[in-house]
C-alpha cells in the first residue's frame, strides 16, 4: 500500500513537471504596447494627446516600430463620450490615430516597411504609409510605392499611385547543367617539406 | 491717525513676515484646478480638473517651493480620475502652477491603460493640464485601448 502511495506521489510529480514545462517555454503572448523615447514626452489628458520625440521604439509581440515621432491622438467625436462631454468609463482614452512620422520602420508579421509617415486608425485598423519612396519587404518579394494602405483587419493592402516590384528568384529560371561553385575543381594546397597526406584542407 | 499708524506698522511687519515665510515648512497641502468653462452646463461651474498633492511642503522663493511625495491627479468632466502623477519630490511654483523636477515621475492614466516612467525629469503645467517628461521615457500602453470599440 505505502509502494502505491509512494508511487503515486511520484507519478503527480512527474506530471507536474512535465505538465509545467511547456507553459514556461512559449513565452505568454504579451498584450502590452511599450514604447521607448530618448526625448521628451508630452502627454495632455485633456486633449487626449501624447507626443513621443526622438528616436521612438515600439515593441510589441507581432510588431517593431521604429520613427523619429510619435503622436497618438484622440479625436472628439469619440462614440465613448456622452452628451456633456464626459465619459462614460475612466477609459474613455481610446487613442483614435497614431502617427509615426520621420525615418519610419515597421516590421510585423515578417514584412519590413520602410517609409516617411504612417497614420494608424483604430476604428477600422487601417494603416496608411506614404514617404518619397515606401519600401514593403516580404520574403523575397521588395515592393515600392508612394502611397500604401493596408488593412489589419483584413490582412489585405493596395498601393495609391506608381509602384514598382522587385522579385528575387532564389535558384534561377534557366536551366544549366553547369556545376555549382561548390563543385568547381579546387586546387590542393601542398607545403614544402611536408608529405602530401598532411598538407592541410 | 489710528489708520496711518496701523498702515505704517503693516508696511514694517510685511518684510519681517516675508521673511518668516521662507523656509517655512508644512504638509499636506494641496493645490486645486478647476475647469475654466461651465462646459457641463449651467448649474455645474467649477468643476475639479486636477489636483496638486505634496507631503512635505518647503517654501523657498517667492511661490516656489520644494515638495516630497508629489501626486498630481488630473480629473474628467464626469468626476473619474483619468490620471495620476508621482513623484518622489519637486518644485511647485504655486503663482505659475508648474511643477518641475530632474528626477523620476510614473504615470499612471486611463485606469492602467497607459503607464510612463520618466526618470530624467519633468514639467507638469497645472492651468492647462500638460506633463512634460523629460528623456529617456518608457510608455507601457495596454492593447485594448488601442482596438476599435465594439459595440
Amino acid at each position: 500500500m505505502r509502494t502505491i502511495l509512494l508511487f503515486l506521489i511520484a507519478l503527480a510529480t512527474a506530471a507536474s513537471f512535465f505538465a509545467a514545462e511547456p507553459r514556461s517555454a512559449k513565452p505568454a503572448a504579451t498584450s502590452k504596447l511599450i514604447i521607448d523615447n530618448k526625448g521628451g514626452t508630452d502627454f495632455e489628458p485633456s486633449s487626449g494627446r501624447i507626443v513621443f520625440h526622438d528616436k521612438v521604439q515600439v515593441f510589441e509581440s507581432e510588431l517593431y516600430m521604429e520613427c523619429e515621432l510619435l503622436t497618438v491622438l484622440q479625436q472628439t467625436n469619440t462614440s465613448g463620450k456622452t452628451a456633456t462631454g464626459g465619459s462614460v468609463t475612466n477609459l474613455s482614452f481610446r487613442p483614435d490615430v497614431i502617427i509615426a512620422e520621420t525615418n519610419l520602420m515597421l516590421m510585423a508579421q515578417g514584412t519590413t516597411i520602410i517609409g516617411d509617415k504612417a497614420v494608424y486608425t483604430t476604428s477600422n485598423e487601417t494603416v496608411v504609409v506614404t514617404g518619397d519612396l515606401v519600401v514593403i519587404e516580404r520574403s523575397n518579394i521588395v515592393f515600392f510605392s508612394t502611397n500604401f494602405v493596408f488593412n489589419r483587419l483584413t490582412s489585405s493592402g493596395y498601393a495609391l499611385g506608381w509602384t514598382a516590384t522587385e522579385i528575387e528568384v532564389s535558384g534561377g529560371f534557366s536551366g544549366t547543367n553547369a556545376l555549382r561553385p561548390g563543385f568547381a575543381p579546387t586546387r590542393k594546397l601542398t607545403v614544402p617539406g611536408q608529405p602530401k597526406s598532411a598538407a592541410p584542407k | 491717525m489710528v489708520l496711518l499708524v496701523v498702515g505704517v506698522m503693516t508696511l514694517l511687519v510685511a518684510p519681517v513676515l516675508g521673511q518668516l515665510r521662507s523656509g517655512f515648512k508644512g504638509s499636506g497641502s494641496k493645490y486645486p484646478e478647476y475647469f475654466e468653462l461651465p462646459l457641463t452646463g449651467g448649474s455645474q461651474t467649477n468643476r475639479l480638473r486636477g489636483m496638486f498633492f505634496g507631503n512635505e511642503w518647503q517654501h523657498l522663493s517667492n511661490k516656489v517651493f520644494r515638495v516630497t511625495a508629489m501626486r498630481i491627479e488630473h480629473y474628467e468632466m464626469s468626476g473619474g480620475t483619468n490620471l495620476v502623477a508621482v513623484a518622489p519630490e519637486c518644485l511647485f511654483d504655486a503663482d505659475a502652477r508648474v511643477a518641475w523636477s530632474t528626477g523620476r515621475l510614473d504615470i499612471v492614466g486611463m485606469n492602467g491603460g497607459i503607464r510612463i516612467r520618466g526618470n530624467r525629469g519633468f514639467q507638469a503645467r497645472m492651468t492647462d493640464s500638460t506633463l512634460t517628461i523629460s528623456n529617456r521615457v518608457r510608455t507601457v500602453i495596454q492593447r485594448e485601448l488601442v482596438r476599435p470599440i465594439t459595440p
